[in-house]
């Protein structure tokens, strides 16, 4: 059963191949027009590219100067090759200071890589953030100044104060009946009265 | 595959041991044709010889490890396409229009100019101008594959060795190359006769 799809990457491969389409393709070709179209289109463009690709080829008059361009680049890449025995002061200086740069030392393994360690710690240690510095500036700052006008306040303050009574006048024996009546009296005999104030026995 | 004939083998022979006239023989065989693969990747006279010669370079500095295991242009082109590939990571970031412009003014008067202004010259001037075109539709990997694969004559498994992919994946991009190129240059039957008519009415 005839399936375009199919017969157009046969096709496709047989054109890149340069092949002519087998009998069963060429049947196949003939039933289905669109195929037909397609192989043509293909062929066409095929070989439209091949043209172009050989016209795109530069003239004969190009192709000593490219030669001879190529030759000084070999001639360039072989220099540095130096012929064994041949004395080259200037080589032989470079390739010392070369040596020391690209000679390899022998390091036992694990002190290669304490030493491998150490460079790592190094680089990778992690950073403390460096504290910001502060950096003092001088800067003008004008501030407004409230001017208080000073006042003074005068009160009077009373203050309450424990009362004083009066002085009592000396009592006279003519002022007082009780008094009159003692006068001229002695006692027959003197007591001597303690009194005692209180409970305290040191109170006297 | 290109025979590796007796007198090839006495210039690689003598090219292995530091002959650089050997080896300029054996450029002047095969140059035009690394050339032109140089020139229909890069789509650039100048880019195509410098990395031609690139190849050549490098083919010299290894000459040494070459063995007849197969033949000398097979072990060449295995070089041309590494060269073709790290150019290619290398120079393809730049705006391809301004390349192709510039292509197309250079290069096609530089293949054109010793045929004057006859029809058949335009003719040819104004298809070399829509296949240039058309190939610049094509990305650097399908434009390798597709000269590799069409105008090389590799198989889909040598691509994909070469170019360190599988053969599907060589396959698809053959396929795509081709059908983009057929869309742009898609052409009825009578368009060369047009195209005929139209240069000779110039």
């Amino acid at each position: 059963m005839h399936n375009c799809k199919t017969t157009r990457e046969r096709l496709t491969e047989l054109l890149l191949d340069g092949s002519e389409p087998r009998i069963s393709l060429a049947a196949e070709l003939r039933e289905c027009a669109d195929c037909r179209e397609e192989f043509r289109a293909l062929k066409e463009t095929l070989g439209l590219t091949t043209r172009f690709i050989e016209t795109t080829a530069p003239p004969d008059s190009y192709w000593p100067g490219y030669h001879a361009r190529l030759k000084e680049k070999l001639q360039a890449a072989q220099q540095p090759r130096i012929e064994p025995g041949h004395y080259q002061p200037e080589v032989q200086r470079r390739s010392w200071i070369k040596q020391i740069f690209l000679s390899s030392i022998r390091v036992p393994v694990p002190v290669g890589l304490a030493v491998v360690a150490v460079f790592a710690l190094l680089i990778f240690k992690p950073s403390v953030p460096a504290e910001p510095q502060i950096v003092r500036v001088p800067v003008e700052v004008q501030v407004p100044v409230v001017q208080v006008q000073e006042k003074t306040v005068e009160r009077i303050v009373y203050r309450e104060r424990p009362s004083r009574q009066p002085k009592q006048a000396p009592v006279s024996p003519e002022s007082d009946p009780t008094l009159a009546s003692l006068e001229g009296f002695t006692p027959a005999e003197s007591v001597k009265l303690t009194v005692i104030k209180g409970g305290s026995t040191n109170e006297k | 595959m290109v025979p590796v004939t007796d007198n090839e083998k006495e210039l690689i022979r003598r090219a292995q041991a530091d002959d650089a006239n050997a080896f300029s023989f054996l450029a002047e065989r095969y140059a035009r044709r690394i050339y032109l693969l140089a020139f229909h990747y890069c789509r650039n006279a100048q880019d195509a010889e410098d990395l031609s010669q690139e190849v050549w370079l490098k083919a010299y500095q290894a000459l040494a490890g070459f063995r007849s295991d197969s033949s000398f242009y097979t072990w060449l082109r295995r070089i041309t396409i590494n060269a073709f590939l790290n150019h290619q990571r290398t120079s393809f970031r730049r705006p391809g229009q301004a390349v192709l412009v510039e292509l197309l003014d250079a290069d096609s008067e530089r293949v054109f100019e010793s045929r004057a202004t006859s029809p058949e010259t335009i003719y040819n001037k104004v298809l070399f101008e829509s296949v240039m075109t058309a190939m610049a539709e094509l990305t650097p990997t399908q434009r390798l594959m597709f000269l590799l694969r069409h105008y090389e004559g590799m198989s889909y498994d040598e691509i994909a060795t070469a170019m360190n992919c599988s053969a599907g994946t060589v396959k698809k991009g053959v396929s795509r190359a081709i059908a983009k190129l057929r869309a742009k240059l898609d052409m009825d039957q009578d368009e060369p006769e047009q195209l005929t008519r139209l240069a000779a009415e110039c």
